[in-house]
């Protein structure tokens, strides 16, 4: 018994924070695509059946492009896909799967969609599928209580293969300082925690589970996929996403776990710290190493800090437009600070032929360097750029 | 340079005039009108004016006194080099210069350009007006009614010396570049692109914008957020009203349960009830029997004893009938009695009458008798009387019918007779012979001794022969008037005598008075003969006679009637009266009597009747009580017809008693099953529980509505995906956000920029200006005290004014805030300063020329100007002070110049210079209009509170001092105005 595991897909996610919109339409886009790549990977390595632990749609009110498209992919892709909603796209009133359009849709371009709304078995190709759909108005503990239940398990067939769908949080006693495993960035609620310890032991032979968007083993027989395609940056240095899961499984047996990268766009964190003018070459490197010279691949953050001179302070300005250009997005966090050189200093304050200049630029100076409040030393900053720059202008005249 | 003569001729009130200055003070004195001012503006125009200037400018310094000449001005300096003199005669183009320097003279042009070089200062085009020309060297030159002015205003062409100056003792040591200047200015216009002078966004700065874009967003934010928020409420309300129709359909089955078993229930109710009903019907019936045959014994019971009742009755009736016919036997025995007595009255009554009727006609015959004894007395004394007049009446018949009337005009005949008579006689001339020795003859009437004769005419009197005297009486026609109506009179007279018959006038006297007693007697025989009645009388004593006969026979007839019944019968007229009144006596006693037995007759009658009719009504009771118990009778034999005899009725109601026994049993059987099932509660509880089916049922459609409410508002169309909108509007409110604190940070480091610019060009201004607030303060601390300190403010290279602080306040003031007396003073202390500054350029001094300028100065500060001046004497200066009130300036050490009184400028003058059309640029406008002056002086005065120095007023009016005092004198010889007392006096409204 072979299949895939996925989840999180977010069709529809608005990547807001991506001023670009074309680069934000791609970005948004690529969510589809890769859905397709899921599918030649599945085809590839002859996979019985796609399971989707949840968050099919970021949203429970997508637009209708997004449905369409993403149905379309879904079946371009040709093997039953079996999916829960997560807790973005919760089942329920007013749920995208009870509004007559993506229910068309869904007929008429993925018939081999199915998605689950209720908490029960449902067999596909020999494998008992337990789906622990999340719903609107209950918590994912809610969501797997059945499980527990020996009137509903009861009646499942004895030598298939028991595949446990769910979404949501765990506890992570391996993560050290974080008490979950939750990747939304609003925090964990409660209400979207799973106890794998309520779980009988030998109910399933696999917990497939949805809601971290990195790649995950948290138990013997229980995986997070991660979301399929990347969608933000890491916070951990082991985070990785952009993968699905290949699952080899016998009813009683171990699960065999293989992850198969699909994602196509590169999210990337990076601090950089100035220490001297001559620092922006290394900057280059770096960014160069992390993106192998790649246009419009990569989403980036970047903290440039440090101390540097005006000349460099405006090279770096120029350098980081480059890469506006080049990224499909960069997110930077310029602390970087002003400290004249020795030469521009004398270019501001040594001008024997105009006094009032030179006294201005003397006391911008001291100003900045006083350093009791950081935002008169950047205001103080900014004013000793902009009468550098008048200057340079201005002596040209 | 200094001023060391002038000589001024023939301008304007001057003939002739000329000063010599000291080389340190002079004081110039003299009264408001002696030409202080003009003398001044001479000496300036001599310097500045060019010669050949005409025009207004020259009509106005001409003289108008000395008509005919030019005015000359005559000016010498002193400067380093030696002396300079300078001669200017004013006559249009004909006017010439004259200037002489190290033994050189130049005329014309080439003098004035040598004159303009010395006084460093640029050449005045032809057309200069008299304003602009006043301008030369105002920084030392205190125009009369200047001195508050900003004396910064008049230094404007010497701004450049100044700051040459100023450098050369060290102020400004850097001076700002032009990049300085340019990138200052760049800063200054980029902030004025920011920031409104009260220092918020501009309108369309970036940053404005952005704040506004930043509300905006906010707003689609918010506005996102309520769609999300309201989709999240929908699918909550689809979820509770899923959750309430599920509980409703509950409720509903149970409720359905709950009222079939109440219905089966009801059922079983009814059906006992029917029965209940049934056998109630039964009770009633029977019921209904017993109570009938009850009644029927009742009312047999009933009408018996009513029978009995009935014949008691007429029992008790009879007795009272026979009685009541007893009663009325009796009353009618009595009422017979009562009538026979009743007759008796009736005929004695009828005597009674006809005595009655003879008395009357007896007494009337009397009375008749003794009438006609009285008419026949008084027939005789008639016929007495009647003898009487007709013996009067002979008797009158002879005498002359004299009465009243006819005597009154005898007398008034007698009486004019004598008063013409006596009227003649007093005309008339009485002639009386005394002595007669010749025969007289008067009016041919011989005439003896003693005679004596009336003259009424023209008279002759004859004595002797050949006497004749021909005697006039006076009085002319009225004598003869006299005599005429004398005659009249007397003829009058003895006609009415003759009528009468009688000779003479006193026998018509006695004849009337005879006459008239005569008449008396006869009224008074005739009146008697009236009261006694006349002839008629004769004819009713016949009548009277016939009365009687016809009396005497009725009197005889009624007697017979009564003749048994009278005793005895008087002739006399008394008794028979007296016997008449008592038979009518008697018959009123009779007549009473009478009618006391009708009215008992009449009681009797009442009683017969009543008794009458009591027996007729008890008659007539028993018929009907007979008749009663007739019909009494009759019923009880129908009841028993009927209903049988007593014993079969006591049967009947046995057997119907028992049968009401068992009925009343099943009844109370059947009631205990009611109460049991208790139907009321039953019906209560049903429609309780219907009612209930029926409140679920609404609140299941209620919520069934709900929910397909709130299934229609999460229905999505598609075209948006809302969460992701508003992630999209919050990533957007961020980043605008974080943009708008970066244009903010911008628009501070410009702020920052400009304000430091401003700072320090400031600073390096002051730095330059110190060596002049310096000196400004050498002076001025002498005024106003070492606590206050000026500083003089330049602005882009620029002298603009100066601020004065005062140290130990704390505070600054700018120039204009200042008090006139302070304005002037701080003025005066800059110009010297200045002057101070500019000397070395000048061979080390300069003139300062102060007219009039400390008017507003009290006697306090006075003090310290003067000492203010003498330090400007010792560092070099040349100071000129003109002043009408000299003793201001005692003890300075000053050179003293009076400056003699002169007559005041004719209007004459002044009005030929506006024939030339409007004035333009007239300093000093004389006005030929004095009229509209002394009105403007007037309102000017009122505003000033109607009491003003006279400097003060002038400098209100803006006049000069021909202007002001020509038109104060006149005003004081109108008597509007008077003059008071006070530093150059002042004056007041009347």
């Amino acid at each position: 018994m072979r299949f895939i595991h996925t989840a999180d897909w977010h069709a529809g996610r608005p990547f807001e924070t991506i001023p670009d919109e074309a680069k934000r339409a791609l970005v948004r886009n690529q969510r589809i695509e890769t859905i397709r790549r899921i599918g030649e990977k599945a085809r590839e390595q002859d996979a019985g059946f796609i399971v989707v632990a949840g968050d099919v749609f970021d949203s429970n009110t997508p637009d209708s492009s997004t449905v369409s498209a993403l149905c379309s992919a879904v079946g371009e892709i040709g093997l039953p896909v079996i999916a829960i909603p997560g807790n973005h796209d919760y089942g329920g009133p007013g749920s995208i799967y009870e509004q007559a359009f993506f229910q068309k849709e869904a007929q008429n371009l993925a018939p081999n969609l199915r998605i689950i709304l209720k908490p029960e078995p449902v067999e596909v190709n020999g494998a008992v599928i337990l789906a622990c759909p999340c719903l609107f108005g209950r918590s994912s503990m809610e969501a797997t209580a059945w499980l527990n239940s020996k009137e509903l398990t009861a009646g499942l067939p004895v030598n298939r293969p028991r595949i446990i769908l769910a979404h949501g949080s765990i506890y992570d006693f391996s993560a050290g300082s974080e008490q979950f495993s939750h990747e939304d960035e609003a925090g964990t609620a409660l209400s979207s925690v799973i106890d794998l310890d309520q779980i009988p032991e030998d109910l399933a032979d696999y917990i497939a589970l949805g809601d971290w968007h990195g790649t995950k083993q948290v138990h013997e027989k229980a995986w997070y996929s991660g979301t399929h395609e990347p969608d933000r940056f890491p916070r951990h240095q082991n985070y990785s996403s952009g993968n699905v899961l290949l699952v080899d499984l016998i009813r009683g047996g171990t699960p065999t776990v293989k992850p198969l990268t699909v994602g196509e766009f590169r999210w990337t964190r990076l601090s950089f710290h100035f220490s001297s003018d001559t620092d922006i070459q290394q900057l280059n490197v770096k960014i160069n190493e992390l993106t192998g010279g790649q246009v419009g691949k990569d989403l980036m953050k970047l903290l440039i800090e440090g101390y540097a001179g005006m000349e460099t302070i405006k090279k770096v300005g120029e350098f980081l437009e480059t890469l506006k250009a080049r990224f499909l997005m960069l997110s930077c966090e310029n602390r970087l600070r002003l400290r004249p050189d020795d030469h521009e200093l004398m270019r501001l304050k040594e001008r024997r032929s105009d006094p009032i200049i030179s006294s201005v630029a003397a006391r911008l100076v001291k100003e900045m360097e006083r350093g009791d409040d950081e935002r008169t030393q950047r205001i103080s900053s900014l004013a000793l750029i902009e009468l550098y720059n008048a200057l340079i202008e201005g002596e040209y005249q | 340079m200094k001023l060391a003569s002038a000589k001024v001729k023939n301008y304007r009130l001057h003939r002739e005039c000329s000063v010599e200055f000291d080389p340190g003070l002079t004081v110039i004195a003299g009264p408001n009108e002696s030409g202080k001012s003009t003398f001044i503006e001479a000496i300036h125009h001599c310097l500045f004016a060019p010669h050949k200037k005409s025009g207004q400018f020259l009509e106005h310094i001409k003289s108008n006194i000395y008509q005919g000449t030019n005015p000359e001005v005559e000016v010498v300096i002193e400067t380093s080099q030696g002396q300079c003199r300078i001669e200017k005669v004013f006559a249009g183009p004909k006017g010439h210069v004259y200037l002489e320097q190290h033994g050189e003279s130049f005329q014309g042009e080439r003098s004035e350009e040598r004159l303009l070089e010395l006084l460093s200062v640029d050449k005045p085009g032809p057309k200069v007006g008299i304003e602009k020309l006043r301008g030369y060297w105002s920084h030392l030159w205190v125009w009369q009614g200047k001195s508050g002015e900003n004396a910064a205003s008049h230094i404007e062409d010497y701004n450049d010396r100044l700051l040459r100056a100023l450098q050369s003792v060290g102020g400004a040591v850097v001076v700002q570049s032009e990049l300085d200047e340019r990138i200052s200015d760049i800063f200054a216009q980029r902030y004025d692109e920011i920031f409104t002078k009260a220092g918020k966004y501009k309108k369309h700065s970036e940053q404005a914008v952005l704040e506004q874009r930043l509300l905006d967003a906010r707003d689609e934010y918010e506005k996102a957020l309520q769609e999300v928020n309201r989709l999240e409420l929908a699918r909550q309300e689809f979820m509770d009203a899923s959750e309430r129709i599920e509980e409703c359909k509950r409720q509903i089955e149970l409720l359905k349960l709950e009222k079939e078993k109440i219905e089966k229930d009801l059922q079983q109710a009814e059906r006992v009830q029917k029965e209940l009903e049934k056998r109630q019907g039964e009770y009633d019936a029977i019921s209904k029997t017993v109570h009938h045959l009850d009644q029927v014994d009742r009312k047999i019971k009933e009408l018996k004893k009513a029978i009995e009742r009935i014949n008691g009755e007429k029992e008790r009736l009879q007795r009272g009938l026979s009685k009541a016919k007893q009663h009325l036997h009796h009353q009618e025995k009595e009422i017979l009695a009562i009538e026979t007595e009743k007759g008796r009255i009736q005929k004695r009554l009828s005597v009674l009458g006809n005595l009655i009727r003879f008395y009357d006609g007896f007494i009337t015959l009397l009375q008749a008798q003794e009438q006609m004894d009285n008419m026949q007395k008084r027939g005789e004394r008639r016929r007495e009387i009647e003898e009487k007049i007709s013996a009067i009446e002979k008797e009158l018949a002879e005498f002359p019918e004299i009465d009243k009337t006819v005597l009154s005009e005898i007398r008034k005949a007698k009486t004019n007779v004598d008063k013409a008579g006596a009227t003649k006689d007093a005309i008339a001339t009485g002639i009386e012979i005394v002595k007669a020795d010749l025969p007289v003859v008067v009016g041919g009437k011989r005439l003896l001794a003693k005679d004596e004769v009336t003259v009424t005419q023209l008279t002759e009197i004859e004595v002797g022969d050949g006497v004749v005297i021909a005697i006039r009486p006076g009085g002319g026609d009225a004598l003869q008037k006299a005599i005429e109506e004398e005659d009249l009179w007397k003829a009058s007279l003895s006609r009415l005598l003759d009528r009468l018959g009688i000779g003479e006038f006193s026998q018509a006297e006695i004849m009337f008075e005879k006459r008239q007693a005569l008449l008396k007697k006869l009224d008074r025989l005739n009146s008697e003969l009236k009261g006694l009645g006349g002839r008629e009388e004769d004819e009713a004593i016949s009548r009277m006679e016939k009365e009687i006969a016809a009396l005497d026979a009725e009197v005889k007839r009624r007697r017979e009637a009564v003749q048994q019944f009278l005793d005895s019968h008087d002739r006399d007229l008394f008794s028979a009266r007296h016997q008449a009144e008592a038979v009518k006596d008697e018959e009123e006693k009779l007549l009473e009597k009478n009618r006391d037995i009708e009215d008992q007759l009449k009681g009797l009658r009442a009683e017969q009747e009543t008794l009458q009719n009591e027996i007729f009504s008890i008659e007539k009771e028993l018929t009907s009580l007979e008749e009663k118990a007739i019909k009494i009778k009759a019923q009880i034999e129908t009841l028993e017809g009927e209903h049988g005899t007593n014993e079969d009725r006591r049967k009947r109601l046995a057997q119907e008693r028992n049968r009401f026994g068992e009925i009343s049993r099943d009844i109370e059987a059947l009631n205990g099953q009611l109460s049991i099932l208790d139907p009321a509660h039953l019906y209560e509880r049903f429609s309780n529980i219907k009612n209930e089916l029926d409140e679920t049922q609404r609140a299941l459609d209620v919520s069934k509505q709900i929910k397909n409410k709130a299934a229609g508002k999460l229905e999505m169309d598609g075209s948006t995906d809302p969460q992701a909108e508003l992630s999209r509007y919050k990533a957007r409110l961020d980043s605008l956000e974080q943009e708008f604190e970066m244009a903010k940070e911008r628009a501070e480091a410009i702020k920052l920029l400009h304000n430091l610019f401003s700072q320090e060009i400031s600073r390096l201004a002051d730095s330059y200006s110190a060596p002049l607030s310096q000196k400004i303060n050498t002076y001025i601390k002498y005024v106003i005290g070492p606590e206050a300190k000026v500083k003089a403010v330049f602005q882009q290279d620029t002298f603009q004014g100066i601020r004065l602080s005062h140290i130990a306040k704390g505070v600054e003031f700018d120039f204009d805030s200042l008090s006139g007396g302070t304005r002037e003073q701080v003025s005066a202390a800059v110009r010297l300063a200045i002057a101070e500054l500019l000397a070395p350029d000048f061979g080390g001094s300069l003139p300062v020329i102060f007219d009039d300028s400390f008017t507003n100065t009290d006697t306090k500060r006075l003090e310290g100007v003067r000492t203010m001046l003498s330090m400007a004497v010792k560092r070099g200066l040349q100071v000129i002070v003109l002043t009408s009130n000299q003793d201001d300036y005692i003890g300075i050490g000053a050179k003293k110049i009076q400056l003699p009184p002169q007559r005041p400028v004719l209007v004459q003058q002044t009005a030929g210079l506006n024939q030339g059309g409007p004035r333009k640029e007239m300093d000093h406008p004389v006005s030929a209009l004095s009229g509209e002056d002394e009105k403007l002086f007037m309102k000017r005065l009122a505003e000033r509170g109607g009491h003003c120095g006279n400097k003060s007023l002038m400098a209100y009016l803006g006049w000069d001092e021909e202007r002001y005092w020509s038109i104060q004198k006149t005003l004081v010889n109108k008597g509007r105005i008077t003059t008071g007392r006070g530093r150059g006096g002042s004056v007041e409204i009347v």
